[in-house]
């Protein structure tokens, strides 16, 4: 069992280009249809779940899926088979990198690379706001332009801006609750 | 080994903090890596989205393997890879844990929401500061341009961005000037 955790989730690891969001559609081929261990009501409870955490999307819901199948075993069988495939790859790409990288065309691919991923950077803070829904929200807005501000010009470190601003959403949230329980009068406040 | 233990902190660090996705990841790692630690170049750095990209696998778990390897050797890879998911999949086993408490908790969705605009701002910093040593001439421009076309206007995968723009820069460049 561990050995088949590990091998659907190396099959996962192996065939998705681009990560996170691209493995999902795959990671339940797999794991509801494929084999059946789970039904796809659970496997979109362990996205919705494991969304909010930190770190990759795809290890995160491996973790989630191994445990509820072998509990830690299971969860340590789908992580490496996840991350794998990534990882020889990546270490035979990164053998001959710098080799490679004296050749004249490939720096002339990389030179041409390089504004790209520039685009691609772009591509991934404009899905990120259109998802958050920034534009709508003022104090999001806020929050997402002083991030840029006080990490880009100022040195401030990342780690202190997303604690900042999961304080400012928490405060937020209760004023803005506190207000509505004021305007709604007494029967107001039972719900969240 | 000092330097290899450093690493793996900052990897650790790095994944405690990726709120919103691999590119929260690529932001952070330019903040530690490139610019405040400085065991990577930008233009190193460059190259290793571009082919973390382009390659199987979660962007966070690619780049954090490349640039272990080019920092120090293979085994520097493989730490530093478990090191960037270590505290999101021991959070992820403590879910999966309290499966019933945590399912509806409206604070921690509040808070994770919240984050978000955070982790666009970190994203867009760190794609200022690499964008200084991603444009190396006015051509660069045109490079831009293509992918942004690419990726916007046509809507196809960043990967086939990346290889026209590649394809591109091997006629400019390597045949032609």
């Amino acid at each position: 069992m561990l050995l088949q955790i590990f091998f659907s989730f190396f099959k996962v690891g192996l065939f998705t280009i681009g990560g996170g969001y691209a493995m999902l559609p795959i990671i339940q081929e797999a794991v509801c249809h494929e084999k059946g261990w789970l039904t796809d009501e659970e496997f979109l409870d362990s996205i919705s779940l494991t969304n909010s955490l930190p770190g990759p999307l795809a290890t995160n819901c491996a973790t989630f899926i191994g445990y509820r199948l072998k509990k830690v075993p299971g969860s340590i069988a789908a992580i490496l088979g996840t991350i794998t495939p990534s990882i020889i790859i990546i270490l035979l790409i990164a053998m001959i990198f710098n080799h490679a990288m004296e050749n004249e065309y490939v720096q002339a691919f990389f030179r041409g690379v390089g504004p790209a991923v520039f685009a691609l950077i772009v591509n991934a803070v404009y899905k990120l706001a259109k998802s958050a829904k920034i534009l709508e929200d003022k104090l999001m807005l806020i929050v997402a332009i002083a991030s840029f501000a006080v990490i880009g010009f100022l040195g401030v470190t990342p780690i202190l801006v997303v604690i900042a601003a999961a304080i400012i959403a928490l405060v937020a949230d209760s004023v803005r609750k506190t207000r509505t329980a004021e305007k709604g009068g007494s029967d107001n406040g039972s719900h969240s | 080994m000092d330097l290899i233990l450093r690493m793996c902190l900052a990897f650790i660090k790095i994944g405690a903090f990726c709120f919103g996705g691999g590119y929260a990841a690529v932001g952070l790692i330019e903040n530690e890596i490139v610019r405040t630690m400085g065991w990577l170049t930008s233009e190193q750095y460059i190259n290793i989205i571009a082919i973390a990209e382009m390659t199987p696998g979660p962007i966070a778990v690619n780049t954090s393997t490349f640039a272990g390897y080019l920092m120090a050797g293979p085994v520097a890879g493989i730490l530093c890879t478990l090191s960037v998911i270590l505290i999101p999949s021991c959070l992820a086993l403590l879910t999966a844990f309290f499966f019933e408490k945590v399912k509806n908790n409206p604070k921690v969705q509040v808070a994770v929401k919240g984050i978000r605009p955070g982790a666009i701002g970190i994203i867009a910093a760190a794609g200022i500061s690499l964008a200084k040593s991603g444009f190396h001439d006015y051509w660069s421009i045109l490079f831009f341009a293509l992918a942004a076309f690419i990726i916007f206007k046509l809507k196809k995968s960043p990967i086939i961005a990346l290889l026209s723009c590649g394809a591109l820069g091997i006629l400019l460049y390597g045949v032609i000037l």
